[in-house]
This record gives structure tokens, C-alpha cells and sequence, in this order.
């Protein structure tokens, strides 16, 4: 009873009885996109409120309290706040760009669900490319950072835009490189096909025959989407906010719930992946709906990620070139290689 | 090298050229012409038994009264372990001496601050700008003891009244 | 933020596809890691600092002008606004200076007392650097942990003299209170839970692989630079150099305790922050000394109210946490001195920083900047 997919299907069979064909498709699509954008808005709301609450309790202190029951309404308090600020723009700013950085940044963070199996049957669409779709979608975001950076015409953003570029173009590399031995042990690239590959026990899951694989995308990840220690092209200490130093209002609220969302696209897609999607870890456990099993794994994957932000110092914009270049992607190239022998070996 | 080893070090190495003061809780003090001072610090900083490496502080001094001012040199020597307190005293009208930057690079900013707040000029000082006071300061140099500003009120000599 | 021209700048043609521009970028007075109001003008090839022209000045009072202006029990309070961190030490250095001017002999009992208390401040700056350093560093969790212990001692001085951040505890010729019944208790107990916790802060930060590289082999400082630049305190132990003006030049109490003086070899970032580490640890040693030994006597020596020291001149300098702080004194024989000049570490120290940063990145130049603990209103005074 608690698996959406009947909800959903329902749904969709009462509006059919109604509606034309054609007139269907579009209220379908646009009633998917509302559920999975309404969806990743009132997760990114909780994942910025987890995130102070997560910070405060390895800090020693409480975090918010006021708003809500222990601060749960202070994301909600906060966006509202954002919106109502004045939207400032600065005089000598490149005003398109300037405009479209955290457009395109809040709509591509949103495109990389289409072929997410949020469950058992919950998927926009299960594209054959699923992988390949999501990661080229994701990078994306390197264009609209350094649009910002360009555009609001500060050295300190331009620094922070370049070095984005650079970092996300570097890290893509080992990134995608890290996915393809997962891909590689499903002999295809649909989300979907790879999560049924992983059925039965939590010993079929491909993290135990990709161990190294899961190590590279989870670091790859962390630098994909600018968290500590990677947080170079808005490191606060340096270029104080690195390419959003110019954004206010709503438009600086765009910025940071994508940053949100990316972060939980990537451990989405490390979830399904490496650590099953939506399968439970036992059979007995199926009775526990799906999407519940791919939220879990998932934002057990962003906690990993918050840790990492609150415990490791930052590293140097050089040192992080030199650790993707020189580390990660032999070791990527590596386990391409093992995996593919392996796979010729045992099959 | 004890204090009084060091005075007597002084007074031959330089002999006319340094005059001695009272010393300065017990660090020996003497006082230089501007126009020896440079040849002074040569002989401090390259002497192998003097070797004053290290200008822990530089300062100014004004004295109203008798129309002087002066810099303050407080020099140590790391090697030697040794005190030395020289003073430079000019006329107030357009003191002028020479920067000791080159010798210890400490002098830089001390001589800076210095100058703007005293209004001493240092001569080939590698870096003349204003350090301390705003930018568009005009109201003369506040570390003189007559100077008078706007908001400064001098407070009178407590005990006084009795 | 922009320095030259807001101009937008012509767009690239042709050959100069390849050429790079050299840019000027201004750090300051407003931002995260300047500690303070601090402009750092830099020149920059990119990511890579060409020049660093410090600005300063932005807090001045010209404290020295208005030490002219009060009599020499006033001026107390203003030398807690030199360096509001510690302002145990800077209390201290201006007694030893006005006593050694005056020939004041101190009770040994407000001694002792004004060393347990310039060692807890002492400690209290260290953590506060660590907190400061380690968020330069992009890691902001110390901070809060290095905050917490500090609240400890802060509570231990507001036990003693009321006040958490401008104590104005010291009084020439002693200490202007004695410490309530349970501070000696308290301030042992305070010692016993440091050492773990420094340990702890060692674990998470010295051996961190991430921190090691941003801090080993950066921003180095040698010996005879750091010297001809009169660097003190401990970036000049950094640098190797094992000179303690406690140890070497013993003043109050000093040369009755046994405590090591930390030094580093290589003068880089790492060293100056091990030696504060390893600082906090002897301090704390020196604070378990000093209470155990406490004796008893009288917490001042009598001084009068209209105090007028003889004509003379001093010169007394202390081992500040942030380097020497010295005081020379010009006394005219009235109430109020004739002249003070204060030599203070971070603004010597901070003068060292453009030799530092040449040539490194703009991430470590707010590594460096944070590994020499520049306190800004002891820069300006």
C-alpha cells in the first residue's frame, strides 16, 4: 500500500478516462514534472536544514531551534527571506549572462531525474543512455558557473568560475570513468537495467565487485559538486564566495538549493549504481516500499558527504588538479581494465 | 658582551662620533649625530664583537621645549645577546636623518609610522607612503607633544588640585 | 572590489590569446580571512601572487598619543585594547615596564599570580589562532571545538577579575584582586582536561594528510630574514631560532618554572603551527608549576595613587603569545609619562608577510597570513 507506483498508476487511469490521448500526454508530463520538482524542492529544503543540524551536532552546538520543531521550518523561513530581497545587479555586470547563470544551474539539476529510479517502476523515463544522459546533463552545471563568474564581473568570481570550470572538467573525467565499470558488470547503460542486475541480496550489489570503482566516483563526486574538501571556486576564506559573490535574492537561492540537488543527484546515482538503487538488502525486507530503500541509501551517501565538509580542511586549486590528474585516473584507467578481465575471465 | 664591556666597546670604536646617556634601565644609551649615524650603524650591524642583527623597536621623541626632536633606535643582537639604545636629536624645524631600512629591514614601517606621526623625514627610505593615518590627513603630525586637534582635549595634570 | 579600471577590458584577439595579464586584486579590509581590518593589495598572475602590499592602519587610535594624556594607572586599561586576545600579557608588559621604570618591587605571591594568568591567556590565544587557522584552512570544525576549551579559561578569569575579553587584572606594583577559593582547584582541573584535548587537535589536524600538504614547505621564512625583519615570538621559533624572552630574558616569575621552548626547522607554515601547539602544553605546564608553588603574601606592592614614577627611561619587553611586545617609556617625573612608544609583534610580523607570500597561491597566502596570528589592533594600535 505504501508503494507509489499504484498511486501513480491510478492516477494516471482516472485522468485517461477523461482525457483525450494527446491531452493526456501533456497533463501527464506536466503533472511528473510537478511531482518530481515539488519532490526535489522539499528535499533540497531538507537537505540545507540536515545539513545545519548535521554541522551543529559535530560542532557541539544545537543549530536551529526556533523555527518549527528543532528549526525543521528554517530552510522554508530562510527561502522566504531570500525572496523577498532586493535582486541586485551589479553596474558594470554582463546583465543576460548575469541573468541565465542560475537559471540553467536550478533548471539542469533538475533534468538528471528523467531516467532516476526513485522505485521499483518509478522512473520519468527509462532511456537506454540512462548513464550517459545524466552524466552529460550534470555537467551542465560548469557552464552556468562559469557564466556567473564571467558575468558578475569581480575578480573574485572570475577566480571562482575559473577555477569551477576547471576542477569539473578535470574531475568529470575520472567521474565518468569510475561509472563505466558498474556498467560494464551490467552490460548496459539504463538505470533501470543496472538496479535489476543488483536484485536478491545485498551481496549482489556492485559495490562488493567494484569496490575501487565506488571509492573513485564517491571522491570524483565530492569534487563534481564542490563540497570540502574540493570546495575550491567558492572557498570562503579565499575568494569569499567564489563565483555567487555577487548574487542576492532569489537568484542566490537558485545557486544554492542546485547546489542541493546536485549533491543528491550524485549520491542518487552512486545509490543505484553501486549500492542497488531501490533493492533491499534482503529478501524479507521487500515489504518495505521501494522508493524508501533509494531515498535511504541515498541520503545516507549526502550524510557521508556532509561529514567529509565538516571534518577535512580544503585542498589547494593545484593540489586537486594533481590528485585527479595523477591519482584518480590511473586508478580509474586501472579498474576499467581489472573489471573488464575479470569479466572476460569469469564469463 | 655585559653592558658596561659594551659602553666601553662603544666609546673606542666610535670615540667622538656617539656621545653617552644615561642608560636606559640598565641598556647602554648614546646619542649619535644624524650625519654619523649611517657610518654608525655600519661599524653595529658589521662589527663581529657588536653584530646587532635585530631592531626590535624605532620610535620617535619630541621635545618641545628645548626645539628638538629625536629618533629612537632600540637595537639587540641575537648572536651576542646585547642591548643598545642609540638616539638621533635634530633640530624640530626640518629633522631629517637617514633611514636605517637598509641595515634592518624591520626599520621599514617603524620609520613609516615615524615620519608621519612625527614628521621626521628619513632620507632614501624605500617606500615613503603615509602607513598609519588616513589617506587625506592634514592636520599635522599628532605624536608632537604641542599638537593640537580638533577632538583632543589634554587632560591636566591630576594631583594638582591638592 | 575592483581595484583598476571597472571597465570591461577588451576583448581578446588574435595574439594575445596567449598572453596572461598580471591583475591586482584587493583582499580586504572586509574579508572572511583577514582577521580583522587588514587590506592586502596583492598582484596576481592568475592564481599566483606576484606582490603583497599590506595596508593597515584602518584601526589606528594612536594609543600611543593618548598614553601621553593619562597618568600611568589609566593607561591600563587601554593596553587591554591593544591586543584584546590576550590582554593578560599586554596588562603585563606595560607593568614590567612602568615597575622597572620605578624600581617597584612586586609581592611574589601577585607574581605568581600574574603568571598563571599570562599563561591561561596565552593558551586562550593559541586556541583562538587554532580556531582561526584551521578555518583558514577550510576546516571549520576546530573552530568551535578550540572556542569551547576557551570558554574555560574565559570562565576562569571572569572568576577572578569579572571580565571575559578586556580583564584590566593586572595594577602596577601587583594585581589588582586576589583569586576566589576555588581558582586553584578549577584551573588544575582546567590543565588536566587540556592535554587530552591538544592531543585531540593534533589528531584531527596535524596528522591530516590534506592539512600537511597545505601547510608543509609553505610560505617559509629563514632564519636571518626573520630576524632582520624582527619577526618574533613564534614564527621566529619557527624558524628555528630557540629564543623565549621567559627563558632568556626572565622576567616576573619566569626563571622559577621548568618548561621546553618549541622550535621548528624549516620556518614554514607547519612549524609555526606545531610550536603554538607544543606552546599550549608547556603553558599549561608552567600554570600546573605556578599554582602548585603559589605562595602566599600580599597581591600588591604599595604604590600611590598619584603615582610619579622617577625621570628616567625604561625599556622592558615580555614574551606576548603573538611575539614581543615591549614597552619604552619616556617619564618626566608627573603622573602622566612624557612619552610611550609600544613595539608590538604582529605589527613586525606582519611586515614579514609580503618575503612569505611571494610565489605561492592565493589559498596559501590565507594560510600564511593566518600562521603568523596577526591581530589587527595591535597592528594600528
Amino acid at each position: 500500500m505504501f508503494e507509489l507506483e499504484g498511486i501513480f498508476s491510478a492516477v494516471g487511469d482516472f485522468l485517461a478516462s477523461f482525457l483525450g490521448a494527446p491531452l493526456l500526454q501533456i497533463v501527464s508530463i506536466i503533472a511528473v514534472a510537478g511531482v518530481v520538482i515539488g519532490f526535489l524542492m522539499v528535499l533540497a529544503l531538507f537537505l540545507v536544514w540536515w545539513e545545519r543540524k548535521l554541522s551543529a551536532d559535530f560542532q557541539v552546538r544545537i543549530g536551529p531551534m526556533r523555527t518549527g520543531p528543532h528549526g525543521v521550518l528554517q530552510t522554508i523561513a530562510d527561502a522566504l527571506k531570500l525572496l523577498q530581497k532586493e535582486d541586485i545587479v551589479p553596474l558594470t555586470a554582463d546583465k543576460k549572462v548575469f541573468f541565465w547563470a542560475p537559471v540553467i544551474c536550478f533548471v539542469t539539476c533538475f533534468l538528471a531525474y528523467i531516467c532516476m529510479p526513485f522505485g521499483k517502476g518509478l522512473i520519468v523515463r527509462d532511456l537506454n543512455i540512462g548513464i550517459l544522459y545524466i552524466v552529460a546533463i550534470t555537467t551542465f552545471t560548469v557552464i552556468s558557473l562559469l557564466m556567473a563568474g564571467w558575468a558578475s564581473n569581480n575578480k573574485y568570481s572570475l577566480l571562482g568560475g575559473m577555477r569551477s570550470a576547471a576542477q569539473i572538467i578535470s574531475y568529470e573525467v575520472p567521474l565518468s570513468l569510475s561509472l563505466l565499470g558498474a556498467v560494464m558488470l551490467a552490460q548496459s547503460l539504463s538505470m533501470v537495467t543496472i538496479v535489476q542486475g543488483q536484485g536478491g541480496s545485498f551481496l549482489h550489489w556492485y559495490i562488493w565487485r567494484q569496490p575501487l570503482g565506488f571509492l573513485l566516483y564517491v571522491t570524483a563526486a565530492t569534487a563534481e559538486v564542490n563540497r570540502t574538501p574540493f570546495d575550491i571556486p567558492e572557498a570562503e576564506q579565499e575568494l569569499v564566495a567564489g563565483y555567487n559573490i555577487e548574487y542576492s535574492g532569489m537568484k542566490f537561492a537558485m545557486f544554492f538549493l542546485a547546489e542541493f540537488i546536485n549533491m543528491f543527484t550524485v549520491c542518487a546515482i552512486a545509490a543505484t549504481l553501486f549500492l542497488g538503487g531501490w533493492n533491499p538488502p534482503f529478501e524479507f525486507l521487500s515489504f518495505i516500499p521501494s522508493w524508501v530503500w533509494f531515498l535511504g541509501k541515498s541520503l545516507f551517501l549526502v550524510f557521508i558527504l556532509m561529514w567529509f565538509r565538516w571534518t577535512y580542511p580544503r585542498l589547494r586549486v593545484d593540489q586537486l588538479m594533481a590528485f585527479a590528474w595523477k591519482f584518480l585516473l590511473p586508478l580509474a584507467f586501472l579498474n576499467i581494465i581489472v573489471t573488464g578481465f575479470l569479466i572476460y575471465l569469469f564469463e | 658582551m655585559t653592558p658596561e664591556e659594551l659602553t666601553s666597546k662603544i666609546k673606542a670604536t666610535f670615540a667622538e662620533k656617539v656621545e653617552e646617556l644615561p642608560a636606559v634601565t640598565g641598556i647602554p644609551a648614546f646619542k649619535v649625530k644624524p650625519e654619523h649615524l649611517e657610518e654608525v650603524c655600519t661599524t653595529l650591524v658589521s662589527d663581529p664583537e657588536l653584530n646587532f642583527d635585530n631592531l626590535p623597536c624605532l620610535g620617535g621623541i619630541d621635545y618641545p621645549e628645548t626645539n628638538e626632536i629625536g629618533v629612537v633606535y632600540c637595537l639587540f643582537s641575537f648572536a651576542k645577546r646585547h642591548h643598545l639604545n642609540l638616539r638621533v636629536i635634530m633640530p624640530r624645524d626640518n629633522p631629517e636623518v637617514i633611514s636605517v631600512s637598509k641595515f634592518w629591514v624591520a626599520a621599514d614601517w617603524f620609520e613609516r609610522e615615524t615620519a608621519e606621526l612625527f614628521g621626521i623625514k628619513f632620507k632614501d627610505h624605500p617606500d615613503p607612503r603615509p602607513l598609519l593615518l588616513i589617506e587625506e590627513w592634514d592636520e599635522g603630525y599628532p605624536m608632537r607633544r604641542d599638537w593640537e586637534g580638533k577632538d583632543f582635549i589634554r587632560m591636566p595634570e591630576t594631583g594638582q588640585e591638592k | 572590489m575592483m581595484v583598476d579600471s571597472p571597465d570591461r577590458p577588451e576583448p581578446l584577439t588574435g595574439d594575445r590569446n596567449l598572453e596572461t595579464e598580471e591583475f591586482v586584486v584587493n583582499m580586504g579590509p572586509q574579508h572572511p580571512s583577514t582577521h580583522g581590518v587588514c587590506r592586502l593589495i596583492l598582484t596576481m598572475d592568475g592564481e599566483v601572487i606576484k606582490k603583497v602590499v599590506p595596508d593597515i592602519g584602518f584601526l589606528h587610535r594612536s594609543i600611543e598619543k593618548i598614553a601621553e594624556n593619562r597618568t600611568y594607572h589609566q593607561f591600563m586599561i587601554y593596553t587591554d585594547r591593544i591586543d584584546y586576545v590576550s590582554s593578560m600579557n599586554a596588562n603585563h608588559a606595560w607593568c614590567v615596564a612602568v615597575e622597572k621604570l620605578a624600581g617597584i618591587e612586586v609581592p611574589e605571591r601577585a607574581e605568581y599570580l600574574r603568571v598563571i594568568m599570562a599563561e591561561l591567556n596565552r593558551i586562550a590565544s593559541h586556541l583562538v589562532f587554532l580556531a582561526s587557522f584551521a578555518i583558514d584552512l577550510g576546516a571549520v570544525t576546530p573552530f568551535l571545538y578550540a572556542f569551547r576549551e576557551r570558554e574555560r579559561i574565559v570562565d576562569l578569569f571572569e572568576m577572578t577579575c569579572g571580565q571575559r575579553l578586556t580583564y584590566n587584572y593586572m595594577r602596577i606594583g601587583g594585581v589588582s584582586k586576589d583569586v576566589p577559593k576555588d581558582f586553584v582547584s578549577e584551573t588544575k582541573k582546567f590543565c588536566s582536561y587540556l592535554y587530552p584535548r591538544v592531543d585531540e587537535y593534533e589528531a584531527i589536524l596535524t596528522e591530516n594528510p590534506i592539512f600537511l600538504g597545505r601547510t608543509k614547505g609553505i610560505g617559509l621564512l629563514d632564519l636571518p630574514t626573520a630576524i632582520n625583519y624582527s619577526v618574533s615570538g613564534p614564527p621566529l621559533r619557527g624558524s628555528g631560532l630557540k629564543w623565549d624572552i621567559r627563558k632568556d630574558e626572565p622576567y616576573s616569575a619566569y626563571e622559577k618554572f621548568d618548561f621546553d621552548i618549541p622550535t621548528g626547522e624549516n620556518g614554514d607554515t607547519w612549524d609555526r603551527y606545531k610550536v603554538r601547539i607544543e606552546e599550549m602544553r608547556q603553558s599549561a605546564r608552567i600554570v600546573e608549576q605556578a599554582l602548585e608553588g603559589l605562595p602566599e603574601g600580599g597581591i600588591k606592592a604599595k604604590v600611590p595613587a598619584r603615582f610619579r614614577p622617577p625621570q628616567g627611561e625604561a625599556f622592558a619587553r615580555i614574551e606576548a603569545p603573538r611575539g614581543e611586545m615591549a614597552y619604552f617609556i619616556v617619564s618626566d617625573g608627573s603622573t602622566k609619562p612624557y612619552r610611550v612608544k609600544i613595539r608590538t609583534a604582529s605589527f613586525c610580523n606582519l611586515q614579514a608577510l609580503p618575503v612569505m607570500a611571494r610565489g605561492w597561491k592565493i589559498a596559501d597566502i590565507v594560510a600564511i597570513f593566518g600562521s603568523l596570528d596577526i591581530i589587527l589592533p595591535e597592528v594600528d594600535r
